[in-house]
């Protein structure tokens, strides 16, 4: 793969980048070396799209990427769902200087994850349950982003309930509703209103099927307006 | 986490409501102790989930804990990576070793009965005697042990020695890590129903009906597809109360049993201690239930022959 053309920024720290085999996503590596088996360009790592829904939302949506790119330097994130750290890796690419809560609950994808954390010193991770935020209420102070990519059937629910504690008033939730992980014959449009609707407190700013990336997704960029008052 | 007097509990220590430091730890591996020892999640008090996540980091700065937000993070990071680390080991614990061992021995199967198959083919070519399984593997080692079929023989020998021990060293541990399944049920039983529950949390939440039909899912839902009478049992077939009885009586038997490993399997997850009586509340209602049966099959009872039994 050869550069041909100046790379395009997205973010600060991404960039499109115009390869031998068409357009390519990529970030500015914090830490040397590929993560996941992706390929790299010098300091630049490609981000897939179809590994990673975050990199097919900023590749879906130009208003999604507009309001990600205004978070600040020193980002304190909260991902719900880490994983191995395939798209955690790339956000801590995004913000170098940033703090990011990596939640994960099994132990198995918790081995590759402690294998990221120990190379990027912005990747905190948890081993505890996404569905009881208080369990990890003496590790996480209050965050910028909420980004939370889990297969449960109440995925609304836990945003929520995270966002009550964590969420700054004014900051933002990336919430990938899997459609298939709460019902699996219903239409995935209404699944996603029903579970958008429950978003009470937010105000919605985007949302992004994210084909052809991932079927039956919908990304829900939102923001939290204040906090909800129980009446 | 907030106690009535606003104080609050952090990774690095407790904040008192004036934003003062109160018996900070000393150093980071004091920090990962007293998370681990104290993991209970203490509700806030009021409301849970309506407050507001407390600023640690900017309580940790104000109180003089850490000199620096960058100085936060790296303390953070060091507490977190070593609190995940401990927290695996913890769960890396004997029942986890204990269904990758029932695990194993399930694999040293498949993988013996595919060779031995392969020996039996190859053993067509010469003279085997049409022996099968074990037996073959020893006559074809002593009958051609410069030949290269000897070096499979050898191979299924070894294999199946080895398939021995690790099955004894697992139908010793089961009884340390359940002790009332193994009593009820034996170890190898036990085991089996452990790993196939997916482990002993899950097998303790399952309904007794459910583990008595567990491993017949086939049938199950053919019947519930009401193309079928309903399974009477599954893997608990091995059973010698369920192989035991007549077959009029195994679903009966099957039920009482099923019911006792439902207890069984509850008092091992939540206790560890073994019950007393549980086995012997079970051989009496074993013994009706056979006195019954020997009394040939009831009359209202309509002739099903269910896909098991």
């Amino acid at each position: 793969m050869t550069t041909r053309n100046e790379p395009v920024t997205i973010l600060p720290r991404a960039l499109m980048l115009e390869t031998a085999s068409g357009p390519r996503l990529a970030t500015r590596a914090a830490a040397q070396g590929s993560v996941y088996g992706e390929r790299l360009l010098g300091d630049l790592r490609i981000w897939d799209p179809f590994r990673s829904k975050l990199a097919s939302l900023i590749l879906s949506s130009a208003s999604a990427t507009r309001h990600l790119s205004y978070l600040p330097a020193d980002c304190r994130i909260l991902y719900l769902g880490a994983a191995t750290g395939t798209t955690v890796s790339h956000v801590s690419d995004l913000f170098p200087g940033g703090t990011i809560y990596a939640v994960e609950i099994s132990p198995r994808s918790m081995h590759g994850l402690l294998g990221l954390a120990k190379a990027r010193s912005n990747i905190m991770p948890i081993l505890a349950d996404a569905a009881i935020p208080d369990s990890y209420s003496r590790l996480v102070e209050p965050v910028d982003l909420i980004y939370q990519d889990l297969a449960q059937r109440n995925q609304a629910d836990i945003a929520l309930r995270n966002a009550r504690i964590y969420l700054k008033p004014g900051g933002l939730l990336v919430l990938m509703i899997k459609a298939r992980c709460i019902d699996s014959t219903s239409p995935v449009g209404e699944i996603c209103r029903s579970e958008m609707g429950r978003l009470t407190g937010f105000s919605v700013l985007d949302a992004s099927p994210l084909l052809p990336y991932h079927q039956d997704h919908l990304a829900v960029l939102a923001r939290k307006i204040s906090d909800e008052n129980p009446r | 986490m907030q106690s009535e007097r606003g104080a609050l509990e952090a990774w690095y220590g407790w904040i008192d409501g004036d934003g003062r430091a109160l018996a900070p730890a000393a150093s980071a591996s004091e920090m990962v102790e007293r998370l681990l020892s104290n993991s209970s999640q203490v509700p806030s008090v009021g409301a849970t989930g309506q407050r507001m996540q407390s600023d640690l980091r900017g309580l940790a700065l104000r109180s003089g804990l850490v000199g620096s937000s960058a100085q936060y993070d790296a303390m953070l990071h060091e507490v977190a990576l070593e609190l995940v680390r401990r927290q695996l080991l913890q769960q890396a614990g004997a029942e986890a070793q204990l269904l990758q061992m029932i695990e194993a021995v399930d694999d040293l199967n498949s993988a013996l009965n595919l060779l031995e198959e392969r020996l039996y083919e190859w053993s067509l070519l010469h003279d085997g005697g049409h022996l099968r399984g074990y037996r073959l593997a020893e006559r074809l080692e002593q009958d051609y042990p410069e030949s290269s079929i000897a070096v499979l023989a050898r191979a299924v020998q070894d294999m199946r020695q080895r398939r021995d021990q690790l099955s004894a060293a697992m139908e010793m541990a089961v009884p340390g890590v359940a002790p009332n399944l193994a009593s009820i049920a034996g170890p190898l039983l036990a085991a089996r129903l452990i790993s196939r529950a997916g482990g002993l949390k899950r097998l303790s939440q399952m309904a007794a009906s459910a583990i008595q039909v567990m491993g017949a899912e086939k049938a199950l839902f053919k019947h519930l597809k009401g193309r079928a009478p309903s399974p009477k049992h599954g893997i608990i077939y091995r059973h010698p109360a369920v192989v035991g009885a007549p077959r009029w009586a195994r679903g009966r038997a099957a039920r009482a049993l099923s019911a006792k490993l439902a207890i069984a399997a509850r008092a091992d997850y939540h206790s560890g201690v073994l019950l007393a009586g549980l086995g012997e509340d079970l051989k009496r209602r074993l013994d009706q239930i056979m006195r019954a049966a020997r009394q040939g099959p009831r009359k209202d009872s309509k002739k099903t022959s269910g896909p098991n039994g």
